[in-house]
């Protein structure tokens, strides 16, 4: 299911060139971050900072290529927006586990 | 590929995965990088650094993208910093408040390598541009505000020189807008020394500066050689060379030249290429037109020039209209011209000379409409009335130094020891000459004074007897005689000469007084007081001369020169 853009991940390369192991270990770093944050904003029923927080791991995750993470994000964006985080303790959960295979695949471009 | 000028480009985003990106992406283009984490950062980095160009992400804490903008793009002032935010483009709201706040573009994620550079590139010019044309917008500005200054001064000096004449007089009045003088209209004038009043109006071709530094010279040669005593044939005269010789091809003056004599009631009118002026004959209450005959001042050089001017025998109250071609062209909001059918009836409509002035600004006026107003109408009037004020005006001249040697006289004795050595005749010449309109009488003065003081040393200092010249070996002996007499003489020769001023022009009067024996003058006196006598150069002398007078012993002689105005 999990699904990655292997040429934007070829591009960033390019560009990141030394840098690229720093940014796979910044993104992780910040990922893990994010998904504790999200868990926690479902815990406090506060949409409108697991809307942002969604909003910016959405952000990251489209950059490094990770398609199908980017989606669960927008909809957890969506669902901040409006206000409703019914189901959002699922969402986070496929969200973490996105998260962990996707990870795993970027971990080979290394 | 690295720009040819490396550019500093602020970074701000919260998230360091997606900041780190773009860091690389601009620093891979050759810019250099200062990055932020939230928008106060933002703030603070951009006044800190004054970065190139600024990409924003729209959500950050402490203070988001928006607000960020805001406070930087007002820090710039007009210094124009392009803004990029950094946003998914799914959100329409928050794209609006991203233009709102000053947002100049947007950068969506995934982030794109080429996309960002593009975006760069084009804000680099534009930024590039834009400094440009704020450094040229500056430079007009100072260059405008130079230029109104300058005019300011130039308008100064052109007054303070315009109005050194006598357009102060009663019985002159005038409408110059404002800025006429930057249109080229000039109105100069002044009195003579014998009195009468000479007016020049003119009006330069094209506009601003150039035309307007025409007149300089212009007045300054007017008033220069008005005060004096020139004519007004002489001063169209020399002002047409010098503008010929100074201006460019194609800058002239049209004009209409004035001289108006109170004592004998007359004008003579000079006009060159200035709409008819107007007599208004006040008795009769009817209009008279004195057409442009001549070129323009300045087209024409030397013996083309012509300087002929119209003689119009005026009755006192009679009034006399010039006027640039301002009040002819005048244009109505429908760009219809007043033109001169309009202005004749504004002359038909009315029956007092007195409200004519008046009455042609306002109808011009009220034909143009306030908004519509053209900044170059100039009128004159000129009324056929001694100025009341005519006393003070001349007081006026008197006291400059101006006016030139009117009113002198001086006595001049040539001694003995003299005579063999020096010619008193170019000194006392040149001392005539410095009244300028005995100038162009240079050839008969000079015949009358040698006349004269070879009649007082020959025949009288050295008591030659003018007979000896009528045979060849006289001839001879009188030279011999002569030699011979100078070397032992102990004679002189008086030089009595006075000048005086009238209203037709003036008269020169010369005493030559010698140590001689004189003659009998009486036996040839006439009637009139003339002599029938051919000796001593006495026909010579009675042509040139109104009144030759012998006196005393006929060793002393008084001849009067009349000179007359304008001819």
């Amino acid at each position: 299911m999990s699904n990655l853009d292997t040429a934007a991940i070829e591009m960033l390369k390019t560009v990141m060139e030394d840098d690229f192991a720093m940014l796979l270990d910044t993104f992780f770093e910040d990922s893990l971050q994010r998904i504790a944050d999200l868990k926690r904003h479902v815990n406090d029923r506060d949409p409108e900072a697991f809307r942002k927080t969604a909003h910016s791991l959405k952000g990251s995750a489209s950059n490094l290529g990770a398609l199908t993470m980017t989606q669960l994000c927008l909809q957890a964006e969506e669902m901040g927006m409006a206000s409703n985080l019914d189901g959002a303790e699922n969402l986070v959960s496929e969200i973490d586990r996105e998260y962990h295979a996707v990870s795993r695949k970027l971990e080979t471009f290394r | 590929m690295t720009a040819a000028k490396p550019l500093t480009v602020l970074i701000a985003d919260d998230t360091k995965t997606d900041r780190m990106i773009l860091e690389s992406i601009v620093k891979k283009e050759g810019h250099l990088v200062v990055s932020a984490e939230n928008g106060v950062e933002a703030i603070e980095v951009y006044n800190a650094v004054r970065p190139d160009i600024v990409l924003l992400d729209v959500l950050m804490p402490e203070l988001d993208g928006v607000g960020a903008a805001r406070a930087i793009k007002e820090a710039a002032g007009d210094e124009m910093v392009p803004i990029i935010f950094l946003t998914s483009l799914n959100d329409t709201d928050s794209l609006v408040r991203c233009l709102e706040a000053g947002g100049d573009d947007f950068l969506s994620k995934p982030y794109n390598r080429f996309i960002l550079q593009a975006k760069i590139k084009a804000f680099s010019r534009m930024r590039d541009m834009h400094t440009t044309m704020r450094k040229q917008r500056n430079q007009i500005q100072l260059n405008n505000d130079h230029m109104l200054q300058e005019q300011a001064v130039a308008k100064q000096v052109f007054d303070n020189i315009a109005h050194s004449g006598c357009l102060h007089a009663s019985n002159v009045r005038y409408f110059m807008s404002p800025l006429a003088v930057f249109n080229g209209d000039v109105l100069v004038g002044a009195l003579r020394p014998s009195g009468s009043m000479l007016i020049l109006l003119g009006d330069f071709t094209g506009h601003g500066l150039p035309a307007a530094i025409g007149a300089m010279p212009l007045a300054s040669t007017f008033y220069g050689m008005a005060h004096k005593g020139f004519s007004l044939s002489d001063i169209l005269q020399e002002i047409n060379q010098k503008l010929k010789s100074t201006l460019p091809i194609g800058l002239f003056c049209c004009a209409t030249m004035v001289e108006m004599n109170f004592k004998r009631n007359y004008v003579r009118v000079w006009n060159g290429g200035l709409p008819d002026c107007f007599v208004y004959r006040a008795k009769a209450g009817t209009i008279e037109t004195v057409k442009s005959s001549h070129l323009p001042l300045g087209v024409v050089g030397g013996k083309d020039f012509k300087d002929d001017s119209c003689y119009l025998e005026l009755e006192p109250g009679d009034r006399l209209f010039l006027w640039s071609d301002g009040i002819h062209e005048a244009r109505n909001a429908s760009g219809e011209m007043f033109g001169e059918e309009r202005l004749v009836s504004v002359f038909d409509k009315v029956s007092d000379g007195e409200v004519i002035f008046d009455s042609i600004l306002n109808a011009v006026q009220k034909f143009a409409g306030e908004g519509e107003r053209d900044d170059d109408l100039s009128l004159v009037e000129l009324s056929m009335v001694t100025p009341n004020n005519i006393a003070q005006l001349q007081d006026h001249y008197g006291s400059t130094s101006a006016r030139g040697l009117t009113e002198w006289s001086l006595s001049f004795e040539v001694k003995a020891g003299s005579f063999r050595y020096f010619d008193p005749l170019p000194l006392l010449l040149n001392i005539v000459q410095s009244v300028p309109s005995l100038r162009k009488h240079g050839g008969n003065l000079y015949t009358i004074l040698a006349e004269l003081y070879s009649n007082a040393l020959e025949h009288g200092v050295l008591k030659l007897d003018s007979a000896l010249k009528k045979s060849a070996d006289g001839f001879l002996k009188y030279y011999e005689l002569r030699t011979e007499r100078l070397e032992t003489t102990t004679g002189s020769v008086t030089f009595g000469i006075a000048h005086k001023l009238t209203s037709e022009g003036g008269v020169l009067t010369i005493q030559v007084k010698d140590t001689g024996d004189g003659f009998n003058y009486k036996k040839y006196q006439r009637k009139d007081g003339n002599l029938t006598y051919s000796g001593r150069g006495m026909n010579l002398l009675n042509d040139l001369c109104r009144r030759v007078e012998y006196k005393g012993n006929g060793n002393e002689v008084e001849i009067e020169f009349v000179w007359q105005d304008d001819h």
